[in-house]
């Protein structure tokens, strides 16, 4: 049981940072429907920002208590997260559809080569022996309180401005809704609680390196976010959950099918010298995890929360 | 001072080489309804995008209640109590019908972000009361029993009314309706003319486009007929009606049937 | 001012490869309005594929010519299996697979070849002749001139043959265009399969001319390619070469005042300085949303 708890205390916390992330995001695109293809920059600004102060200053000034040093952190990373956001939203918010998916993909480029040009924060080897903050538990209630946020948050005047803006910008400025302040917030809450996550990032794994704000990491948001109904925030949790655990599970697979090989190389069915073959080709995790995301997207473009809706139409149809 | 509640005047707007208004007057006074017709392409629609400040006119002047529109931006415009809707439905697709019409609330809940985020009493109080305007709103356009269902689901008709239910929500005093008819069939239509009847009736005055001149002829009191954006003639629906520089010249004989039609309507009644 | 020209001729090579790949992304935008985010990935393949039927003991152009129609394939089969079930949905499902496809491609060569790089069994050798006191490699004309060559068969193509102005129809109007009769599955997996001969080609020329290649060689140039197609103008020709020419000279600019460690920013810096000014990028067009 204690092996067991040991073992799943990393994946939970990775769980929980990467479900906060996934709904920085959701409100950002599944509630704003502003397609950012660049978010996980917004995290590793975060993660360094927050980094640069518990390292370099928090010791020049003296703080040494945990909780208000994880505090600090907190702020500052969700500052600096914030304000890269804003000097992204600024200009790219004016531009349309596809071109600002295309403008934040550079953003995580960029971020992500500023950060390796910055020596005194480890290059491109990374941030290293950043001090460790916060615990498991901590980090899974702070995921649900920014759940919580998300789900007020729609319900306020900012919400509502924020999804008419999403299916109508015309309609929604002939309403009185300011798009582009909106977007903006929007834009800025999702940035700054995307920071939120890397400061628990960077003090949980005590590393953090200039590649986490590269394109694959934004794309695996984009996936969480999707994977569980682009329109729902608990769906982002649920996305989250998929990604960390499927990988765990597939850990186990060569254990799983080498003996079913060997048997079928025994019967004649199979070369046995493709059998290292195969075992390679399942023991590559990234391999297997890619092609599970084709299928589950084939399976079900809309989401998990889509899926859902279906069953209860079909339940209502028969009732 | 008058008592017009929308005076547009001498506005003139290109794009490019193409004149699409020339020189476009109207008046709508406080309470009335007031039509728009006039053949494809003739710049029916530009009026109102002038109106809600879409495009901005190279002269001329809009002025609603007294105040110049020109140059304020279209999310401003609709806080001088301006709402309208569109030709092709522009429904919040991903919303439900209700959540659609509050939507058309967030001016009046402008500055409760914090409080709405965290339920205080005064907020709740007012969204509570906002609800009950939605839901009355709901009644008063018959889209009660689809309370729930996603906007999209709604049938064509019904859509159209959602729309004109989200724009009453912002409480306007003008309302722009921009071809509510299209596409409906003779009952759904009656019924409509009902409801901008009975919305009129609330001291909502509304200005309409639109290409069922039976429509338009019942429900009007001033009519205007644009022609490549020139004002070709106006005045109540008796005086348009027998205006044959209106119907020869600009409406083409179709017209004449609907004319016809009308008249052996009511020479039925 | 000499470093200047100097910084020109030795960025055309590279972002002549930029442009050969940058079509592929432009030609598929302009018909599915959908970034192929695999595509880079099929330039590695290329690159690997013509390795393999060299290693088989083939000469260069079957080896080069079995690549490409294998590529090809493999571009069309993704798109038929990926893509096109998707395409319905939403914008979002066949984004995330393409990224999935380009995480698999990566992998699925790793593991059958190696993680780390190979040498290219065939180079080409990096003659330099002077011209006055600038230096030139003879191999960069050339791969600049083929190029140049490429875009001008493929414009020919698009503008003179009955398939490619299918997929110019397409591109301006999919759903008139299919009622006209222009097929449009066909056309689509035709646009696949012309960007994949492109991006093939591009890998070969690499592989010959750094002499190795690598399973993530297609991530950087995939990227890049894909922001100077942006850059250009995306949907056009003309656009993606202009583009890929521009990243590649204001790369080796950057080179040569010793910021080599920015250069994988930079591509993206320009990018968005451009849609900040252009939206549509340098040769696009604008399309107008109406009230």
């Amino acid at each position: 049981m204690m092996d067991f708890l040991n073992y799943s205390q990393l994946p939970f916390i990775m769980f929980s940072i990467l479900a906060i992330q996934a709904m920085s995001l959701q409100l950002i695109l599944g509630g704003t429907g502003l397609l950012s293809l660049g978010h996980a920059a917004f995290y590793t600004v975060g993660g360094y920002t927050s980094a640069m102060f518990t390292v370099f200053i928090a010791p020049l000034i003296g703080i040494h208590d945990t909780t208000l040093l994880l505090i600090c952190a907190c702020l500052i990373g969700m500052t600096g997260a914030a304000f890269t956001g804003l000097l992204v939203a600024i200009p790219c918010l004016k531009l349309r559809g596809d071109y600002l998916a295309m403008a934040t993909l550079g953003v995580g480029e960029i971020v992500a080569t500023v950060f390796k040009n910055l020596d005194f924060v480890g290059g491109t080897r990374g941030f290293k022996d950043i001090p460790k903050l916060g615990s498991p538990l901590l980090i899974f209630s702070i995921m649900l309180v920014v759940c919580f946020f998300i789900i007020r948050f729609y319900k306020t005047n900012l919400g509502y401005a924020v999804r008419a803006t999403r299916d109508d910008e015309i309609s929604a400025r002939s309403l009185g809704i300011n798009i582009y302040k909106t977007k903006l917030i929007s834009f800025l809450i999702g940035s700054s609680l995307a920071g939120l996550a890397g400061v628990f990032y960077a003090h949980t794994l005590q590393f953090i390196s200039p590649d986490e704000a590269g394109f694959y990491n934004s794309v695996v948001l984009v996936l969480a976010v999707v994977i569980g109904g682009m329109y729902s925030v608990m769906g982002s949790i649920f996305g989250a959950f998929i990604i960390v655990i499927i990988p765990e599970i597939l850990r186990f697979i060569p254990q799983l099918i080498n003996p079913y090989l060997i048997f079928m190389s025994e019967k004649g069915f199979l070369l046995p010298s493709l059998i290292p073959v195969i075992d390679s080709i399942l023991s590559n995790r990234t391999l297997i995890f890619s092609v599970l995301v084709v299928i589950i997207m084939l399976l079900n473009p809309k989401g998990v929360a889509s899926l859902f809706e279906r069953i209860n139409k079909m339940r209502k149809t028969n009732e | 001072m008058n008592n017009n509640i929308l005076s547009i005047s001498n506005v003139t707007v290109k794009f490019g080489g193409l004149v699409a208004l020339n020189n476009f007057h109207i008046n709508v006074r406080q309470g009335g309804i007031s039509g728009v017709i006039g053949p494809n392409g003739a710049g029916k629609t530009t009026v109102f995008n002038i109106i809600t400040g879409v495009y901005r006119p190279n002269s001329g002047s809009v002025k609603v209640n007294d105040k110049e529109l020109i140059g304020i931006p279209t999310h401003v415009i609709a806080h001088h109590k301006v709402a309208r809707t569109f030709q092709n439905i522009r429904l919040f697709a991903n919303m439900s019908v209700c959540e659609n019409i509050m939507s058309g609330a967030c001016i009046k809940r402008e500055g409760t972000f914090l409080s709405s985020l965290f339920m205080l009493p005064n907020s709740y109080k007012k969204e509570k009361e906002l609800w009950k305007k939605a839901n009355k709103l709901l009644e008063f356009c018959g889209l009660e029993k689809y309370k729930d269902s996603p906007a999209i689901s709604l049938p064509y008709g019904m859509q159209r009314k959602l729309e004109i239910a989200r724009s009453l929500m912002t409480d306007p005093s003008l309302l722009l309706l921009d071809e509510p008819a299209a596409g409906m069939n003779p009952t759904e239509k009656l019924a409509l003319q009902e409801l901008v009847k009975r919305i009129s009736e609330q001291k909502i005055s509304v200005l309409l486009i639109e290409h069922d001149m039976r429509f338009v002829m019942n429900l009007c009191e001033n009519i205007t007929v644009l022609n490549y954006g020139s004002v070709i003639a106006e005045g109540p629906p008796e005086i348009i009606q027998t205006n044959h520089e209106v119907i020869e010249a600009y409406l083409g004989s179709d017209i004449e049937d609907d004319f016809n039609i009308k008249e052996t309507l009511n020479a039925s009644r | 001012m000499l470093d200047f020209t100097q910084a020109i001729i030795d960025g055309i090579a590279i972002g002549s490869l930029y442009a050969l790949i940058a079509i592929g992304y432009s030609m598929v935008f302009g018909v599915l309005q959908f970034v192929n985010f695999a595509h880079g990935e099929l330039f590695m393949l290329g690159a690997y594929f013509v390795m393999l039927f060299l290693t088989m003991g083939a000469p260069l152009w079957v080896a080069i010519l079995f690549s490409l129609l294998s590529v090809g394939t493999i571009a069309v089969v993704i798109e038929r299996i990926a893509y096109k079930p998707l395409r319905k949905h939403s914008r979002l499902a066949p984004l995330i697979t393409a990224v999935a496809m380009s995480l698999f491609l990566q992998n699925i060569i790793q593991v059958l070849f190696s993680p780390n790089s190979l040498s290219f069994p065939i180079n080409i050798p990096g003659n330099i002749v002077t011209l006055g006191e600038l230096f030139v490699r003879i191999r960069d004309i050339g791969i600049f001139s083929l190029t140049l060559l490429l875009a001008f068969l493929l414009e020919l193509f698009l503008f003179k043959t009955k398939a490619g102005t299918g997929i110019r129809a397409l591109a301006m109007h999919a759903d008139a265009s299919k009622l006209c009769g222009v097929p449009f599955n066909r056309t689509v997996s035709l646009t696949f399969f012309i960007g994949a001969v492109l991006a093939v080609i591009a890998g070969t020329i690499q592989g010959m001319a750094t002499n190795q290649i690598f399973p993530l060689m297609g991530v950087n140039a995939g990227l890049k390619a894909f922001a100077a197609a942006v850059l250009g103008g995306i949907g056009e020709i003309r656009g993606a070469v202009l583009g890929g020419l521009v990243l590649g000279i204001s790369e080796s600019m950057l080179v040569s005042y010793g910021l080599s460690t920015y250069k994988d920013g930079f591509a993206f810096v320009i990018l968005i300085l451009v849609l900040l000014i252009r939206p549509q990028g340098i040769l696009g067009r604008t399309q107008l949303v109406k009230v």
